[in-house]
Protein backbone atom coordinates (compact mmCIF):
# COMPACT_ATOMS: atom_id res chain seq x y z
CA UNK A 1 0.00 0.00 0.00
CA UNK A 2 1.48 3.43 -0.87
CA UNK A 3 2.76 5.58 2.29
CA UNK A 4 0.04 8.10 3.53
CA UNK A 5 0.47 11.19 2.19
CA UNK A 6 1.46 14.63 4.51
CA UNK A 7 -1.68 16.27 4.18
CA UNK A 8 -3.66 12.94 4.44
CA UNK A 9 -1.37 12.17 7.56
CA UNK A 10 -2.32 16.01 8.97
CA UNK A 11 -5.92 15.35 8.57
CA UNK A 12 -6.02 12.04 9.95
CA UNK A 13 -4.83 13.33 13.15
CA UNK A 14 -6.83 16.19 13.31
CA UNK A 15 -9.95 13.30 12.79
CA UNK A 16 -11.08 14.99 9.45
CA UNK A 17 -11.18 11.83 7.69
CA UNK A 18 -13.91 10.28 6.70
CA UNK A 19 -14.63 7.18 8.28
CA UNK A 20 -14.07 4.76 5.42
CA UNK A 21 -10.73 6.55 4.51
CA UNK A 22 -10.08 7.35 8.14
CA UNK A 23 -9.83 3.39 8.70
CA UNK A 24 -7.92 2.56 6.16
CA UNK A 25 -5.05 5.00 7.14
CA UNK A 26 -5.71 3.79 10.71
CA UNK A 27 -4.13 -0.15 9.20
CA UNK A 28 -2.11 1.27 7.22
CA UNK A 29 0.08 2.80 10.16
CA UNK A 30 -0.56 -0.24 12.07
CA UNK A 31 1.75 -2.12 9.51
CA UNK A 32 3.85 0.71 8.57
CA UNK A 33 6.77 2.05 10.91
CA UNK A 34 7.71 4.96 8.65
CA UNK A 35 4.23 5.89 8.09
CA UNK A 36 3.80 5.13 12.18
CA UNK A 37 6.69 7.09 13.16
CA UNK A 38 5.48 9.96 11.05
CA UNK A 39 1.87 9.97 12.63
CA UNK A 40 3.62 10.36 16.26
CA UNK A 41 5.49 13.19 15.57
CA UNK A 42 2.36 14.75 13.66
CA UNK A 43 0.86 13.68 16.78
CA UNK A 44 3.41 15.59 19.31
CA UNK A 45 2.83 18.92 17.32
CA UNK A 46 -0.64 18.14 17.31
CA UNK A 47 -0.84 17.85 21.31
CA UNK A 48 1.57 20.66 21.71
CA UNK A 49 -0.21 23.22 20.04
CA UNK A 50 -3.37 22.16 21.76
CA UNK A 51 -1.56 23.33 25.06
CA UNK A 52 -1.63 26.99 23.82
CA UNK A 53 -5.53 28.00 24.62
CA UNK A 54 -6.41 31.23 24.78
CA UNK A 55 -7.98 32.96 27.87
CA UNK A 56 -10.98 35.49 26.89
CA UNK A 57 -12.76 35.66 30.07
CA UNK A 58 -11.17 39.36 30.59
CA UNK A 59 -11.99 40.49 27.44
CA UNK A 60 -15.68 40.53 27.67
CA UNK A 61 -16.76 42.90 24.50
CA UNK A 62 -20.20 42.14 24.13
CA UNK A 63 -21.43 45.22 26.10
CA UNK A 64 -19.05 47.86 24.53
CA UNK A 65 -20.18 46.19 20.68
CA UNK A 66 -24.07 46.32 21.26
CA UNK A 67 -23.28 49.77 22.76
CA UNK A 68 -22.01 51.11 19.86
CA UNK A 69 -24.03 49.61 17.45
CA UNK A 70 -27.38 50.94 19.48
CA UNK A 71 -25.57 54.17 18.69
CA UNK A 72 -25.51 53.79 15.41
CA UNK A 73 -29.20 52.99 15.33
CA UNK A 74 -30.32 55.67 17.34
CA UNK A 75 -27.99 57.84 14.86
CA UNK A 76 -29.38 56.30 11.56
CA UNK A 77 -33.17 56.65 12.85
CA UNK A 78 -32.34 60.37 13.46
CA UNK A 79 -30.70 60.64 10.06
CA UNK A 80 -34.02 59.60 8.40
CA UNK A 81 -36.11 61.23 10.51
CA UNK A 82 -34.22 64.38 9.02
CA UNK A 83 -34.38 63.16 5.71
CA UNK A 84 -37.79 62.39 5.88
CA UNK A 85 -38.70 66.07 7.55
CA UNK A 86 -36.72 67.24 4.72
CA UNK A 87 -38.38 65.15 1.80
CA UNK A 88 -42.12 66.28 3.86
CA UNK A 89 -41.78 69.87 2.81
CA UNK A 90 -41.15 69.41 -0.95
CA UNK A 91 -44.46 68.44 -2.29
CA UNK A 92 -45.20 71.95 -0.35
CA UNK A 93 -42.03 73.63 -2.24
CA UNK A 94 -42.92 72.49 -5.37
CA UNK A 95 -47.16 73.54 -4.98
CA UNK A 96 -45.64 77.25 -3.96
CA UNK A 97 -43.62 77.11 -6.92
CA UNK A 98 -45.98 75.61 -9.19
CA UNK A 99 -48.53 78.26 -8.50
CA UNK A 100 -46.28 81.27 -8.68
CA UNK A 101 -45.67 80.00 -12.17
CA UNK A 102 -48.90 79.63 -13.09
CA UNK A 103 -49.74 83.00 -11.88
CA UNK A 104 -46.80 84.65 -13.92
CA UNK A 105 -48.02 82.60 -16.96
CA UNK A 106 -51.67 83.63 -16.60
CA UNK A 107 -50.38 86.71 -15.44
CA UNK A 108 -48.07 87.03 -19.03
CA UNK A 109 -50.94 85.63 -21.12
CA UNK A 110 -53.37 88.05 -20.30
CA UNK A 111 -51.16 90.90 -20.32
CA UNK A 112 -50.92 90.16 -23.95
CA UNK A 113 -54.12 89.34 -25.29
CA UNK A 114 -56.58 91.47 -23.62
CA UNK A 115 -59.85 89.73 -22.53
CA UNK A 116 -62.11 92.95 -23.84
CA UNK A 117 -60.30 92.09 -27.20
CA UNK A 118 -58.75 95.44 -27.45
CA UNK A 119 -54.63 94.52 -28.61
CA UNK A 120 -52.39 96.98 -26.23
CA UNK A 121 -51.27 100.01 -27.99
CA UNK A 122 -47.91 101.17 -28.44
CA UNK A 123 -46.82 104.11 -29.58
CA UNK A 124 -46.52 104.37 -33.34
CA UNK A 125 -45.72 107.14 -35.39
CA UNK A 126 -47.47 106.78 -38.93
CA UNK A 127 -44.97 107.93 -41.15
CA UNK A 128 -41.42 107.86 -39.14
CA UNK A 129 -39.66 104.09 -37.77
CA UNK A 130 -40.99 102.65 -34.88
CA UNK A 131 -37.75 103.19 -32.74
CA UNK A 132 -38.23 107.11 -33.03
CA UNK A 133 -42.10 106.80 -31.26
CA UNK A 134 -40.68 104.42 -28.94
CA UNK A 135 -38.17 107.47 -28.16
CA UNK A 136 -41.07 109.66 -27.83
CA UNK A 137 -39.76 111.77 -30.63
CA UNK A 138 -42.14 113.31 -33.39
CA UNK A 139 -41.20 112.29 -37.54
CA UNK A 140 -40.47 116.48 -37.56
CA UNK A 141 -38.46 117.24 -34.59
CA UNK A 142 -35.59 118.24 -34.58
CA UNK A 143 -33.75 114.97 -32.84
CA UNK A 144 -35.48 112.64 -35.37
CA UNK A 145 -33.41 114.35 -37.92
CA UNK A 146 -29.99 113.56 -35.51
CA UNK A 147 -30.85 110.27 -35.55
CA UNK A 148 -32.33 109.70 -38.80
CA UNK A 149 -29.18 111.27 -40.52
CA UNK A 150 -27.05 108.33 -40.99
CA UNK A 151 -30.22 105.82 -42.24
CA UNK A 152 -30.93 108.47 -45.00
CA UNK A 153 -28.50 111.11 -45.67
CA UNK A 154 -30.90 112.81 -48.15
CA UNK A 155 -33.26 113.13 -45.51
CA UNK A 156 -32.15 116.59 -44.57
CA UNK A 157 -32.00 118.17 -47.96
CA UNK A 158 -35.71 117.82 -48.24
CA UNK A 159 -36.20 119.26 -44.91
CA UNK B 1 -25.89 33.15 30.95
CA UNK B 2 -29.25 31.53 28.35
CA UNK B 3 -28.34 31.64 24.87
CA UNK B 4 -31.25 31.62 22.08
CA UNK B 5 -31.60 28.68 20.15
CA UNK B 6 -32.79 30.33 16.82
CA UNK B 7 -29.74 29.19 14.63
CA UNK B 8 -27.62 32.22 13.24
CA UNK B 9 -29.25 32.61 10.02
CA UNK B 10 -32.32 33.40 11.58
CA UNK B 11 -30.43 35.62 13.94
CA UNK B 12 -29.31 37.27 11.00
CA UNK B 13 -32.95 38.17 9.78
CA UNK B 14 -34.42 39.19 12.85
CA UNK B 15 -30.95 41.98 12.91
CA UNK B 16 -32.31 43.16 9.62
CA UNK B 17 -35.56 43.54 11.12
CA UNK B 18 -34.12 46.20 13.54
CA UNK B 19 -34.24 43.51 16.06
CA UNK B 20 -30.91 44.57 18.71
CA UNK B 21 -31.06 41.67 20.86
CA UNK B 22 -30.51 39.05 18.00
CA UNK B 23 -27.10 41.14 17.55
CA UNK B 24 -26.73 40.31 21.58
CA UNK B 25 -26.75 36.75 20.63
CA UNK B 26 -24.78 36.77 18.00
CA UNK B 27 -21.91 38.00 19.44
CA UNK B 28 -22.51 36.30 22.52
CA UNK B 29 -22.38 33.44 20.80
CA UNK B 30 -18.86 33.99 18.44
CA UNK B 31 -17.16 36.39 20.86
CA UNK B 32 -14.85 34.17 21.79
CA UNK B 33 -13.90 32.26 18.81
CA UNK B 34 -13.25 35.79 17.42
CA UNK B 35 -11.34 36.85 19.99
CA UNK B 36 -9.49 34.63 20.34
CA UNK B 37 -8.71 34.37 16.65
CA UNK B 38 -7.79 37.77 16.21
CA UNK B 39 -5.12 37.24 19.20
CA UNK B 40 -3.72 34.50 17.72
CA UNK B 41 -3.30 36.65 14.47
CA UNK B 42 -2.60 39.72 15.84
CA UNK B 43 -0.79 39.06 19.14
CA UNK B 44 -2.30 41.96 20.75
CA UNK B 45 -5.37 42.25 23.18
CA UNK B 46 -6.17 45.52 22.65
CA UNK B 47 -5.77 45.22 18.54
CA UNK B 48 -7.84 41.82 18.91
CA UNK B 49 -11.01 43.39 21.11
CA UNK B 50 -11.05 46.26 18.39
CA UNK B 51 -10.93 43.68 15.16
CA UNK B 52 -13.84 42.03 17.35
CA UNK B 53 -15.55 45.00 17.90
CA UNK B 54 -15.86 45.73 14.49
CA UNK B 55 -15.97 42.20 13.23
CA UNK B 56 -19.61 42.43 14.88
CA UNK B 57 -20.33 46.24 13.52
CA UNK B 58 -19.62 44.99 10.18
CA UNK B 59 -21.84 42.11 10.54
CA UNK B 60 -24.72 44.56 12.10
CA UNK B 61 -24.40 46.91 9.20
CA UNK B 62 -24.51 44.00 6.56
CA UNK B 63 -27.35 42.60 8.24
CA UNK B 64 -29.94 43.92 5.78
CA UNK B 65 -28.17 42.98 2.66
CA UNK B 66 -27.15 39.21 4.30
CA UNK B 67 -27.71 35.93 1.93
CA UNK B 68 -26.84 33.16 3.52
CA UNK B 69 -24.44 31.44 0.75
CA UNK B 70 -22.06 29.77 2.80
CA UNK B 71 -21.59 28.82 6.55
CA UNK B 72 -22.44 31.66 9.18
CA UNK B 73 -18.84 31.34 10.69
CA UNK B 74 -16.82 31.20 7.43
CA UNK B 75 -18.49 34.32 6.45
CA UNK B 76 -18.13 35.67 10.14
CA UNK B 77 -13.80 34.33 9.96
CA UNK B 78 -13.52 35.67 6.50
CA UNK B 79 -14.80 39.29 7.91
CA UNK B 80 -12.50 39.39 11.12
CA UNK B 81 -9.22 37.61 8.71
CA UNK B 82 -9.56 40.48 6.64
CA UNK B 83 -9.53 43.09 9.61
CA UNK B 84 -6.39 41.45 10.92
CA UNK B 85 -5.00 41.63 7.00
CA UNK B 86 -5.97 45.80 7.40
CA UNK B 87 -4.40 45.66 11.11
CA UNK B 88 -0.84 43.97 10.41
CA UNK B 89 -0.64 46.39 7.58
CA UNK B 90 -1.33 49.47 9.88
CA UNK B 91 1.20 47.79 12.63
CA UNK B 92 3.87 47.21 9.53
CA UNK B 93 3.22 50.87 8.53
CA UNK B 94 3.54 52.36 12.24
CA UNK B 95 5.91 49.65 13.23
CA UNK B 96 4.61 49.46 16.68
CA UNK B 97 6.39 46.74 18.93
CA UNK B 98 4.43 43.50 19.98
CA UNK B 99 2.65 43.11 23.30
CA UNK B 100 4.40 39.44 23.26
CA UNK B 101 8.14 40.93 22.23
CA UNK B 102 8.49 41.83 26.17
CA UNK B 103 7.13 38.83 27.99
CA UNK B 104 5.89 39.57 31.38
CA UNK B 105 8.39 37.50 33.59
CA UNK B 106 6.72 35.01 35.58
CA UNK B 107 5.73 35.36 39.36
CA UNK B 108 4.14 31.87 40.11
CA UNK B 109 6.48 30.04 41.83
CA UNK B 110 4.34 26.94 41.41
CA UNK B 111 6.17 25.01 39.67
CA UNK B 112 4.05 22.98 37.55
CA UNK B 113 3.06 26.28 36.69
CA UNK B 114 6.00 27.61 35.36
CA UNK B 115 6.46 24.79 33.31
CA UNK B 116 3.45 24.92 31.53
CA UNK B 117 3.89 28.32 31.24
CA UNK B 118 7.21 27.58 29.29
CA UNK B 119 5.75 24.87 27.18
CA UNK B 120 2.89 27.60 25.99
CA UNK B 121 5.40 30.38 25.59
CA UNK B 122 7.62 27.80 23.18
CA UNK B 123 4.55 26.81 21.39
CA UNK B 124 3.34 30.39 20.97
CA UNK B 125 7.21 31.58 19.27
CA UNK B 126 7.19 28.37 17.34
CA UNK B 127 3.93 29.45 15.69
CA UNK B 128 4.66 33.06 15.69
CA UNK B 129 7.82 32.55 14.24
CA UNK B 130 6.54 31.00 10.98
CA UNK B 131 5.96 32.72 8.00
CA UNK B 132 2.72 35.35 7.67
CA UNK B 133 0.78 32.79 5.66
CA UNK B 134 1.71 29.57 7.31
CA UNK B 135 0.65 31.08 10.77
CA UNK B 136 -2.11 31.89 9.65
CA UNK B 137 -3.09 28.52 7.72
CA UNK B 138 -1.88 26.84 11.02
CA UNK B 139 -4.42 29.30 13.28
CA UNK B 140 -7.60 28.62 11.39
CA UNK B 141 -6.76 24.78 11.29
CA UNK B 142 -5.67 24.48 14.29
CA UNK B 143 -7.55 26.33 16.37
CA UNK B 144 -10.66 27.02 14.62
CA UNK B 145 -11.23 23.79 12.92
CA UNK B 146 -11.45 25.04 9.79
CA UNK B 147 -11.89 22.81 7.02
CA UNK B 148 -9.09 23.01 3.93
CA UNK B 149 -11.86 24.65 1.56
CA UNK B 150 -13.30 26.60 4.33
CA UNK B 151 -9.18 28.16 5.10
CA UNK B 152 -9.47 28.40 1.16
CA UNK B 153 -12.55 30.72 1.38
CA UNK B 154 -11.96 32.63 4.39
CA UNK B 155 -8.52 33.77 3.33
CA UNK B 156 -8.83 33.40 -0.80
CA UNK B 157 -6.30 30.86 -1.21
CA UNK B 158 -6.54 27.83 -3.40
CA UNK B 159 -7.35 24.82 -1.60
CA UNK B 160 -3.97 23.36 -2.91
CA UNK B 161 -1.91 26.28 -1.33
CA UNK B 162 -4.04 25.64 1.99
CA UNK B 163 -2.73 22.11 1.50
CA UNK B 164 0.99 23.30 1.11
CA UNK B 165 0.97 25.67 3.66
CA UNK B 166 -0.25 23.70 5.95
CA UNK B 167 2.41 20.75 5.16
CA UNK B 168 4.79 23.24 5.37
CA UNK B 169 4.00 24.71 8.52
CA UNK B 170 3.18 21.61 10.81
CA UNK B 171 6.77 20.57 9.44
CA UNK B 172 8.54 24.04 10.20
CA UNK B 173 6.68 23.78 13.53
CA UNK B 174 7.96 20.41 14.15
CA UNK B 175 11.71 21.67 13.65
CA UNK B 176 11.16 24.35 15.69
CA UNK B 177 9.89 22.62 18.40
CA UNK B 178 12.69 19.89 18.41
CA UNK B 179 14.72 22.85 18.90
CA UNK B 180 13.17 24.47 21.69
CA UNK B 181 13.49 20.55 23.01
CA UNK B 182 10.14 20.87 23.75
CA UNK B 183 9.84 17.19 22.98
CA UNK B 184 11.38 15.03 25.70
CA UNK B 185 13.15 12.36 24.02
Amino acid sequence: MKHVNDIELIEYVAGKLTASRNEDVREHIAACKECSDRWREAVEVWNALGQWSVDTADHDVAQRITAKAEEEERNRKQHKNARDLQIGFLPAVVRVAASIIIAVGVGHKLGKYSVTGDTPRTAVSKNGPEYLAALSLEWSSDLAWLILEEDSPNVGEER
Amino acid sequence: MTYDKSNDTELMTRLAKGDMAALGNIVRRHQDKVLSLSYRVLRDWHRAEDVTQETFLRVYRAAKHYKPKAKFTTWLYRIVINLCFDEQRKRAKAAAPLEDANPAVLAETDRNVAERKEVIESVKTAVNELPERQRLAVILHRYDGLSHAEIGEVTGWTKSAVESLLVRAYANLREKLDKMKYFVE
